[in-house]
């Protein structure tokens, strides 16, 4: 520094160290570039370097402590804006909280060069004074300079590059979302509409820039409402008058940008007492806890992305998925655009994926209380997928041939080798897969629930691409196809046989159809697939008959389809229980048994379930119904809880929802004195047993 | 899910540990013993303006203000005037800035206080009740009992005895103005200085 004061015409005398060793703290003055052009803006930083465990306070220092002052020595046409404050860390020792800044950082400051700034080296000083603690206080200051060379523009310091990229990392961008504050009794809630903008890495805390408002604690509840969150804070103990705006950092670390500014206006808002406590995992109070099967409620993004994937796999095995699928294992063996009929095949699984969470999403801020399977918990979509598998299970019996106008029904679409029959067929199995919540779906759906829609949607595709995988991997590497069959006359009864599955997923949706609206409107369904079956007969013959018979045929076929639809569309929906076998051993669940029971101090195992759920009754058959495991419960004295969500139950909904899930099913026991334990998705008899003898 | 709420209510009741005091609602009793052994119960001095000031003399923000005679300005000018002065030290023994008897009575000479009573609080009990976080923090009660201030003890938070001139004494409004038989017109500020050492 001697050595460049000496060698440039200002004083050199005039001019402090660019750094000073002060109690627990290093700080330096430096430039981001070695020069700077008149009239733009050029940024200095001062470099804290705390010792361990002693930190410094932000521009609202919490309950106690004293932001960094700055006060400049300036050449004339060089002035000082507001300094690009990192985001704060809160502080807490014995319910003292404060907000600051520990370890090594840079606090960017810009200064303004004047267009009519001459070239040359103008002296900057800065008198630093700020107030440095552990647990005790040391105030400290010091007085810094620097060289600041005015010209072309030059490079940046190599020494400081990441410094400064650091600190803009995690300087809060503002922001104009919408942000509202309600002062209310003893309480403020404090919304935040950044759920669409901004993907937080894990949750989100709120620091307010001015003191006097909010409480220095942690928020009492937060919320995640749609794409706002809502945080509820005691009032500060020094509150007097309710200010014009509320300005707000939000910090999550990890994601980017790491922190964001937001101004909060004055609005009435909902009051207090209506937010639930601590439900997505914003503002740390609620986060790090785990749920009680182990899965963190707060998993990252990439963690929840390879979940989705590995769930869209683990669908291909699913008996819902398998018809569609092998349908098309039937004629990708002859396709001669197999690699692009297979990212076509991708496309259509990942957008109808996308599509549905768009909709889960649309309805879900429209706040109906919705959740994973819910087009299974509609019957007119049962009823459709039905007569869609029964007309396409006949078309490989060889009712009718592929490939001729087939009235619409989506089959002709997913039928073939053109490019569209390859869109169509991963949309078709994207529609047959939705319901199969195999384990692990669980959770990365319970994720994209809480989650900005952006979100939702990337795990959703994860999801799609998941199932689309197998697929995908064999029209790009066909040598995995070599362990298909070679074609060849077997083919045609290969095909004739898939139809079987064809018909049993028929059977299967008629029963889950019966269970959700009575056995009439099972009948008359069942007569809609007779109808659907005399339509595709006639439409075969009609090619075939001389022009009047054709034409008869054809009638025929349309009247019986329009019968068939009309019939289903006013189809009587009677009330309907889903629960299948014997039921002597349960009792319906609802929120108000539980809370009696378990208030009385009575073991209860709760089991959420739904007709159309094929895990849930194989668990049910094949564990929750067996001797061994009602003995167990009856032993523990502990009573069977059964919740049917065939049909959509807000309750329901909202209890999945508190286990951070979307879907059926769900087994969680609450023994005594112990946090519920949920029970994995697939159960064994052992398991429930240990489960419930507190194993 | 269930825990990370129960954790959440956990936490939250912990952190109600401190209890919060507003202006115009009712100033929590104690009784604390002072300097010289004698126990003060604050409804003994019910009639009279009674003042509050959490304090460690170790904390830079204290010594601020009695290292410049402010404080010790203010003690000596409304104790002449019948105001109830209560210096309170909450540290915990073996913090910085805790005090036993003969050591808050050389901290009192050292300084030449003028306070009405030093006194001991080692438990942290009332500073919790009062919701004290820093030092200084300061309350004005009326004759009533009713809180009347609470807060800093003047507009300018720093270390620096040089802002002290600059600075609103916002304890000596509020008492002149208590005294004029005025409404408070600045009744809460945020307090700076250190955390109380519990």
């Amino acid at each position: 520094m001697l050595i460049v004061a000496l060698a440039t015409p200002i004083a050199a005398s005039a001019l402090p160290p660019s750094s000073a060793d002060a109690d627990h703290l290093r700080v330096t003055l430096v430039s981001e570039r070695d020069s700077w052009q008149a009239g733009e803006r050029a940024w200095l930083g001062l470099n804290l370097q705390h010792d361990t465990n002693w930190h410094t306070y932000w521009v609202n220092p919490g309950d106690s402590g004293l932001v960094t002052k700055l006060r400049w020595d300036l050449p004339e046409g060089i002035s000082a804006g507001e300094p690009a404050w990192p985001h704060p860390h809160r502080f807490e020792v014995a319910d003292i909280h404060n907000f600051g800044y520990d370890n090594t950082l840079l606090i960017p400051l810009p200064l303004d060069l004047d267009a009519s700034v001459a070239a040359g080296e103008y002296p900057i000083s800065l008198k630093a004074s700020w107030l440095i603690c552990e647990i005790e206080c040391i105030p400290g200051r010091a007085e810094l300079g620097l060289t600041l060379n005015v010209g072309a523009q030059g490079a940046k310091l190599e020494q400081w590059e990441v410094s400064f990229a650091e600190a803009r990392a995690h300087a809060p961008v503002d922001v104009a979302w919408g942000a509202r504050f309600d002062i209310q009794d003893r309480q403020v809630v404090v919304e935040v509409d950044g759920g669409s903008s901004w993907r937080p890495a894990a949750d989100v805390q709120l620091f307010a820039e001015i003191p006097k408002v909010l409480t220095n604690a942690l928020p009492s509840a937060n919320q995640v409402d749609g794409d706002t969150w809502r945080y509820v804070y005691a009032i500060s103990d020094f509150y007097s008058e309710a200010p014009d705006q509320l300005p707000l950092v939000l910090v999550s670390e990890g994601a980017t940008p790491a922190a964001m500014r937001v101004i909060a206006k004055p609005e009435k808002l909902i009051a207090a007492a209506d937010v639930p406590s601590a439900e997505g995992g914003l503002g740390i109070a609620a986060n790090k806890a785990v749920a009680a099967d182990g899965a963190d409620a707060d998993i990252g993004l990439w963690t929840a992305l390879l979940f989705a994937l590995g769930g869209g796999l683990v669908l291909n095995l699913m008996p819902c998925v398998f018809p569609v699928l092998s349908l098309k294992a039937l004629t990708l063996k002859q396709d001669p655009h197999l690699q692009r009929h297979g990212l076509l095949y991708s496309a259509g699984v990942v957008l109808s994926f996308v599509a549905l969470a768009a909709i889960l999403l649309a309805l879900r801020s429209a706040g109906q209380a919705l959740g994973w399977g819910f087009q299974l918990q509609s019957p007119g979509l049962i009823a459709a997928l039905a007569l869609l598998f029964f007309a396409m299970g006949l078309s490989l019996s060889g009712v009718i041939s592929f490939g001729e106008r087939l009235m619409g029904l989506g089959q002709n679409l997913a039928a073939g080798e053109s490019d569209r029959a390859a869109f169509m067929t991963g949309v078709l199995a994207a529609v047959v897969a939705s319901p199969c919540t195999a384990p692990l779906m669980g959770t990365a759906l319970g994720f994209a629930m809480t989650q900005p829609a952006a979100i939702a949607l990337l795990v959703f595709a994860a999801l799609g691409l998941g199932l689309a995988l197998p697929f995908l991997a064999i029209s790009f590497i066909p040598e995995l196809a070599r362990f298909m069959p070679k074609p060849g006359p077997w083919m045609e009864t290969f095909k004739q046989f898939l139809a079987f599955p064809l018909y049993a997923t028929v059977v299967w949706l008629l029963w889950v159809y019966g269970v959700q609206t009575g056995i009439n409107a099972m009948a008359i369904l069942a007569m809609c697939l007779v109808g659907v079956a005399m339509a595709l007969w006639a439409l075969e013959r009609a090619k075939n008959a001389h022009w009047r018979g054709m034409w008869s045929l054809r009638v025929l076929a349309t009247v019986t389809l329009a019968a068939s639809a009309l019939a289903v569309y006013w189809a009587p929906a009677e009330p309907a229980q889903a629960a299948t076998g014997n039921s002597a051993h349960y009792e319906a669940w609802s929120p108000e048994r539980m809370d009696e029971l378990t208030a009385a101090g009575t073991p209860v195992f709760v089991n959420m379930t739904a007709a159309w759920c094929i895990t849930c009754l194989a668990n049910e058959k094949a564990t929750l119904s067996t001797d061994a495991v009602r003995g167990a419960m009856n032993q523990a004295g502990m009573t069977y809880l059964k919740g049917d969500w065939t049909r959509q139950d807000a309750r329901i909904t909202e209890y999945l929802e508190s286990f951070g899930r979307t879907g059926v099913p769900l087994y969680v026991v609450y023994r005594p004195g112990a946090e519920p334990e949920v029970l994995p998705q697939v159960l064994t008899p052992d398991l429930v047993i240990s489960a419930i003898n507190g194993g | 899910m269930r825990q990370s709420i129960l954790a959440a209510a956990l936490a939250l009741s912990s952190s109600m540990a401190m209890a919060a005091v507003s202006v115009g609602d009712k100033a929590p009793d104690f009784t604390l013993t002072d300097a010289n052994g004698n126990t003060h119960q604050l409804s003994d001095f019910a009639g009279k303006t009674v003042v509050l000031e959490w304090t460690n003399h170790e904390c830079p923000f204290v010594k601020k203000h009695y290292g410049a005679e402010n404080m010790q300005n203010q003690q000596a000018k409304w104790t002449g005037e019948d105001v109830v002065w209560l210096s309170i030290n909450s540290g915990a023994p073996g913090k910085q800035g805790h005090v036993d008897g003969p050591a808050a009575l050389q901290v009192i000479s050292n300084y030449d206080a003028k306070q009405s009573a030093y006194l001991l609080d080692p438990s942290g009990d009332v500073g919790r009740s009062y919701a004290a976080k820093t030092t200084p923090l300061m309350y004005v009660i009326d004759g009533e009992g009713t809180l009347r201030y609470a807060g800093a003890i003047d507009s300018i938070p720093s270390a620096d005895k040089g802002d002290i001139a600059e600075a609103t004494q916002y304890v000596d409004v509020a008492l002149s103005q208590l005294a004029a038989g005025q409404p408070v017109g600045t009744a809460v500020t945020q307090p700076y200085g250190c955390s109380v050492k519990y």
